[in-house]
């Protein structure tokens, strides 16, 4: 409805970018909006007293402690959302082994600086809100008496260096595990249960952390707390006199143990609320184009607006969206052929191949083949003709299979087994000038060694999902591109598709030409089956699902017409197989 | 909730073929019943253009001899599909190589000590979990079944567990139903969108058969996995050449069968290149989700002496569908009415938390609508939800006496007409906007009512016997021209090894002025029941007296089997055709030829 009435009202700018950023804006406000119940909800859980029975639970809800305690929640929260607003990534350089995660955080120390130190005055500031409000350890001990000199409370120390850790740890884990990165949802849902869903991991995950966070600062504080605590309290004795009485530690002590879980969980749950919120927020579908009086072309400039990651994403993802839904505004993509750039057809598919062909370069460049190969068709002779795929091959409209022609596939080539990759990949991010050379020196000092080469190689994992940066975009760049066409076969009323579709097809076959080699070096390089290529190579496997699916549902579509379509040799030879279901 | 005035099949003439009959097919709006293969009717359909299908048979029970895997670690993977085939092939080869691989054993062994070592963390946490899963086992199995039932029924991996699961389950879906889901060998069947395949789960022996139906042949290869407990639901992946989804207590386990690289060569010109009758090879994916855990996680070591009993969890299945073009995989779960939404390609999963969280509104059925835009399912808690596929937004109808037991799709995508347990009517949930408007209402279209129908047999005499009875399941052909429905087994049931057949028109459905012809009486389709079977009576345990007394009573009588699980070919240019397994393992094909009448129209 809001769309709608926005659609009435539309602009004329087909400026998708500065459209975008409205959103944007606006994106941010929504958040912060949201901010306060799920603050709400950190402060109930805050208050949550079960000694006094269900009455007081009750009671917790409107509570003056918990509103107060929603305003600071509020506050935590709108900070962390700032925080991600600035920082957040689109594009994905997932490195798993610890030198390049330390490269990460020192790449842009200003930033790394930043959120930690937000982090660590974020958990601060939460420590004082909690200690106002639930009590907990005085800073002075007064064993002589209350007019003797007063003596430095351990648990009070232990308590300010307990909430150091924990916002230095969440900063540094926004960083080290990537949180920064948004992932865009596979389905659109409402957002209160798109919310109401991720509460679940928001509250194993705030306590995973805590949990994981009190273990390691218990174990450090265990050596070293005392030698720390001597030393404060032997500067505080130069300042003033006071008390040399022995005290406990405080990490015997339960009710120290239960504040610092209580206080903690209580703050990284707020934090985590947050996090979450801004990636719901943010990643959900746009319908920016339908803002603007001429939406194609403003749909075609997002989609070409390269400078930010999220705005191009929200434009495919725009396009994605409107493919598969909207058959009105997919009728008049196809049919919009009056403008002096081209038809609207031929400039949004240029720029979804644009997205194929750079992946294919990439992966090219990735696998370093020393000789590439040529593709199977490339092979056939030049003297064959246009040859039509035979469509009689697969039953689809005839079970019995009365008419069935013989098939056209060639017998298919011997893999040629690829040479494995001379260098690995080390680095997900690229180094410059003397740090290049630094690094690299490093490195080859280091891989010399197993330890060097645990601290340096990805894991598997990190591997499997970070094969492409921009793995999403392609997805949703395919997959439109493939139902514009499916649809042309009803909608396209002048044909414009037609004489593309060649186009099209040959730039799919060759980025899953070089896909499945891709995945067969792996296969060579690891083990001789297909649970490692998928374990290892997770983003090519599923790159080969996608067109796969993509070439099937145009061989189905299309099936009645492949004959007339007059494809090159290259392109009918590989079609062929999709038309026998033998791919 | 309104209604039309419903035509019997009585008042339009229509009456059950005699009992020693069997239907063919259909042709000229009139269905061909024969008595045995010397029937002159038979000569007369074919002549006619009828086609007569073979029958398929699945035994009760199955020896299935498993080959070893190719490689020898194999086993040790987690997804890893093992595929059992019938013929040994394999197993010639893996002996010749048993001196050579010597040596490499006791390489592989040092390496996997090696790793071992490597993950010793890991493995350490693995050791202490099974510890403390035996040692839970140990204390429940010393403990009184019931204290120890109240104890550990909310420990997952224990058995006490598995058990309250089960009756939850029980609980939930009725006695009833469970037992029509494993009524007979065969526990549901699968027709490929594209090809004449059809994929046939074994309930005994948890497998799989895949039958070409073009070639006429059985595939050499049997799919079964130690995972792929309980099968509850099957479906073929459309877009994706040969993937097969199969629904079990674990999860989904998707198949992708790689046809043999021949079968395009050696395939008979004038038939379709398929998976033939030779060797294909399969591997396995398991989607599970949320993911497997306890005892019901991936064991590191797979071997045939280690098969997991896996008990019913949150990731157990009980239907899917895919959608129209392949990219999403929907399922339900046996153990709460949450949805999972699958993106096969990419393998991420996004749940879709409406319904509740127990067993008591675990999903029974779903099915995406042919435009993919809209899908139904139906809940234990006898809830019908109507979701659109754009904002994953749903509308509920709960006002049903019963479980909504089975429904489907008009191929317009504009009714889904469906039957509640126990009862005589067909409702229609007729969508009266464009999607993603929810806005739909719920019309009782016609009711079969049981009722005593004349029958004649071929000698001239008439008897009078008992049809209908609370409908069991329906089907709608993928063109929407009939309807074709199965009856339970209650106090009200005669005959039920019938199927009743409509004639559909779902744009009567929305004219105006209460049109009673949305669904018209057809016919009835009997099963192949001529094969003489002797009746099976109780003796006395003197064996002599026994031989006399089996010798004396060698009277037959006819079968009658009843149909487990029933369905349209998704393509058939000459109509529709029915597939029907019956309760004794026999598959049928029933043809409806009626695309000529349409087209002339």
């Amino acid at each position: 409805m809001v769309y709608q009435n926005a659609r009435n009202q539309a602009v004329a700018s087909t400026d998708f970018a500065k459209l975008a950023h409205t959103i944007l804006q606006q994106r941010f406000l929504r958040a912060c909006v949201y901010q306060a119940p799920l603050a709400y909800t950190a402060a109930i859980v805050a208050n949550l007293n079960f000694r006094n029975g269900i009455f007081s639970m009750f009671y917790a809800l409107i509570s003056p402690r918990t509103l107060g305690y929603t305003v600071a929640a509020y506050i935590a929260g709108i900070v962390c959302l700032a925080i991600h607003l600035q920082l957040f990534q689109v594009t994905r350089a997932a490195h798993s082994s610890h030198f390049p995660k330390l490269q990460r955080l020192l790449r842009s120390p200003a930033s790394t600086g930043a959120v930690v130190g937000s982090f660590t005055l974020l958990a601060y500031f939460m420590l004082i809100v909690h200690r106002g409000m639930f009590g907990g350890s005085s800073m002075w001990l007064y064993p002589e008496g209350v007019y003797g000199p007063p003596q430095l409370n351990p648990g009070w120390l232990a308590s300010w260096v307990f909430v150091t850790t924990v916002g230095v740890s969440y900063g540094l884990k926004l960083f080290m595990d990537e949180r920064l990165q948004l992932a865009f949802p596979a389905i659109e849902q409402s957002r209160i249960y798109t919310i109401k869903d991720r509460l679940p991991s928001c509250f194993s995950t705030a306590f995973e952390f805590v949990s994981s966070t009190m273990w390691r600062f218990w174990l450090g504080y265990f050596f070293f707390g005392w030698g720390m605590y001597q030393s404060v309290c032997g500067v505080l004795g130069r300042i003033f006199t006071t008390s040399s009485y022995g005290v406990g530690s405080p990490l015997f002590s339960i009710s120290n143990l239960a504040f610092w879980l209580h206080c903690s969980f209580s703050m990284a749950l707020t934090w985590e609320l947050a996090h979450q919120l801004f990636g719901i927020i943010i990643t959900e579908p746009t319908r920016i184009n339908e803002l603007s009086l001429d939406r194609n072309f403003c749909l075609l400039n997002g989609l070409k607006y390269n400078e930010s990651p999220l705005i191009q994403h929200w434009a495919y993802q725009e396009l994605y969206r409107l493919t598969a839904f909207s058959a009105e505004q997919r009728t008049e993509i196809l049919t919009d052929i009056d403008r002096k750039s081209g038809t609207m057809w031929s400039q949004i598919s240029s720029e979804c191949l644009k997205v194929v062909q750079t992946a294919t370069e990439q992966l090219k460049k990735q696998t370093a083949l020393s000789k590439p190969e040529k593709p199977n068709a490339s092979s056939q002779s030049s003297a064959d003709a246009k040859l039509p795929v035979s469509a009689g091959g697969a039953p689809i409209k005839d079970i019995l299979m009365q008419n069935r022609r013989k098939s056209q596939g060639s017998e298919p080539q011997p893999v040629k087994k690829p040479e494995p990759i001379a260098t690995p990949d080390l680095f997900s991010v690229e180094a410059q000038g003397l740090e290049k050379y630094v690094l690299t020196t490093l490195r080859d000092m280091l891989l010399q060694s197993p330890l060097g080469q645990r601290i340096l190689l990805r894991s598997q994992r990190a591997r499997s999902i970070s094969t492409f940066a921009n793995f999403q975009l392609q997805v949703w760049a395919i997959r439109s591109l493939m139902r514009l066409v499916e649809s042309s076969l009803s909608e396209d009323k002048y044909g414009v598709v037609q004489g593309d579709i060649a186009k099209v097809l040959e730039t799919l076959f060759v980025y899953l030409a070089e896909l499945e080699r891709c995945s067969k070096q792996t296969d060579s390089m690891s083990s001789k089956n297909d649970y490692n290529v998928q374990t290892a190579n997770r983003q090519t496997v599923a790159m080969i699902q996608v067109l796969r699916n993509a070439l099937y549902e145009f061989t189905t579509t299309f099936y009645d017409y492949l004959e007339a379509l007059k494809l090159p040799p290259a392109q009918a030879q590989q079609l062929q197989k999709f038309a026998d279901f033998m791919a | 909730m309104c209604a039309y005035r419903a035509t019997t099949f009585e008042e339009r003439g229509i009456y059950p073929p005699p009992k020693e009959s069997v239907t063919v097919g259909e042709a000229d709006l009139k269905f061909i019943h024969l008595r045995d293969g010397n029937d002159p009717g038979l000569l007369q359909y074919v002549r006619n253009g009828g086609i007569a299908f073979p029958h398929i048979m699945v035994p009760d029970t199955l020896q299935l001899r498993s080959v070893s895997q190719p490689y020898s670690d194999a086993n040790a993977l987690p997804n890893a599909a093992s595929v059992l085939r019938r013929s040994s092939g394999d197993q010639a080869e893996t002996s010749a190589n048993t001196k050579e691989g010597g040596l490499q054993s006791t390489l592989s062994t040092m390496v996997s000590h090696a790793a071992w070592l490597w993950n010793a963390k890991q493995n350490i946490g693995e050791a202490i979990d099974n510890i403390k899963t035996q040692s839970l086992l140990a204390v429940e199995s010393w403990l009184p079944g019931p204290l120890s039932q109240v104890i550990f029924s909310h420990v997952s991996g224990t058995a006490s567990a598995a058990k309250a699961d089960a009756l939850k389950i029980e609980e939930a879906e009725g006695y009833r139903s469970m037992l029509a889901k494993t009524e007979g060998p065969i526990s549901c069947v699968a027709w490929h969108p594209h090809r004449s395949l059809i994929a046939i789960a074994h309930h005994a022996a948890d497998c799989i058969f895949i039958y070409d139906l073009a070639n006429d042949t059985w595939c050499a290869n049997v799919l079964q996995n130690a995972y792929m407990k309980g099968i509850s639901c099957m479906a073929w992946q459309p877009n994706c050449g040969y993937t097969l989804a199969v629904g079990c207590i674990t999860g989904v386990c998707l198949w992708n069968i790689v046809p043999p690289s021949s079968a395009a060569e050696t395939a008979d010109v004038q038939k379709a290149p398929g998976l033939g009758s030779g060797q294909f090879s399969a591997w396995m994916t398991m989607l599970s989700f949320p993911p497997l855990s306890g005892a019901n996680q991936y064991p590191s070591q797979l071997s045939a002496s280690n098969h997991p009993v896996f008990h019913h969890t949150a990731s157990s299945v009980s239907a899917i569908t895919f959608s129209r073009n392949g990219q999403w995989l929907i399922t339900g779960h046996q153990a709460h009415g949450h949805l999972t939404v699958w993106d096969v390609a990419l393998g991420t999963a996004t749940p879709l938390k409406r319904s509740g969280s127990t067993s008591r509104s675990a999903t029974l059925q779903l099915g995406i609508s042919p435009d993919d835009r809209y899908l139904v399912t139906t809940h234990a808690n006898g809830q019908l939800r109507l979701w659109e596929t754009e904002n994953w937004a749903s509308q509920v109808w709960s006002d049903f006496k019963t479980n909504v037991v089975q429904f489907a799709w008009s191929p317009d995508s504009k009714a889904v007409y469906f039957a509640c347990e126990g009862g005589h009517d067909i409702y229609a949930l007729v969508l009266y906007k464009m999607a993603p408007s929810l806005d739909a209402d719920v019309t009782v279209v016609t009711s079969f009512e049981p009722h005593a129908a004349t029958v004649t047999d071929e000698d001239g005499d008439s008897k009078r016997i008992h049809v209908g009875g609370a409908i069991k399941s329906l089907a709608v052909d993928p063109r929407g021209q009939r309807l074709v429905v199965s009856f339970d087994d209650d106090s009200t049931s005669g005959d039920i090894s019938l199927l009743a057949v409509y004639l559909v028109d779902t744009e009567a459905l929305f004219r105006a002025g209460g049109d009673s012809n949305a669904l018209m009486p057809l016919g009835y389709i009997r099963g192949p029941n001529w094969g003489k079977q002797p009746q099976v009576e109780r003796q006395p345990s003197d064996p002599t007296h026994k031989a006399e007394k089996a010798a004396k009573n060698r009277r037959v009588r006819v079968g009658t089997p009843i149909p487990s699980w029933f369905g349209f070919a998704p393509n058939f240019e000459s109509g529709s055709l029915l597939t029907v397994a019956w309760a004794n393992g026999k598959i049928s094909f029933i043809p409806s030829l009626f695309a000529s009448r349409i087209s002339k129209q």
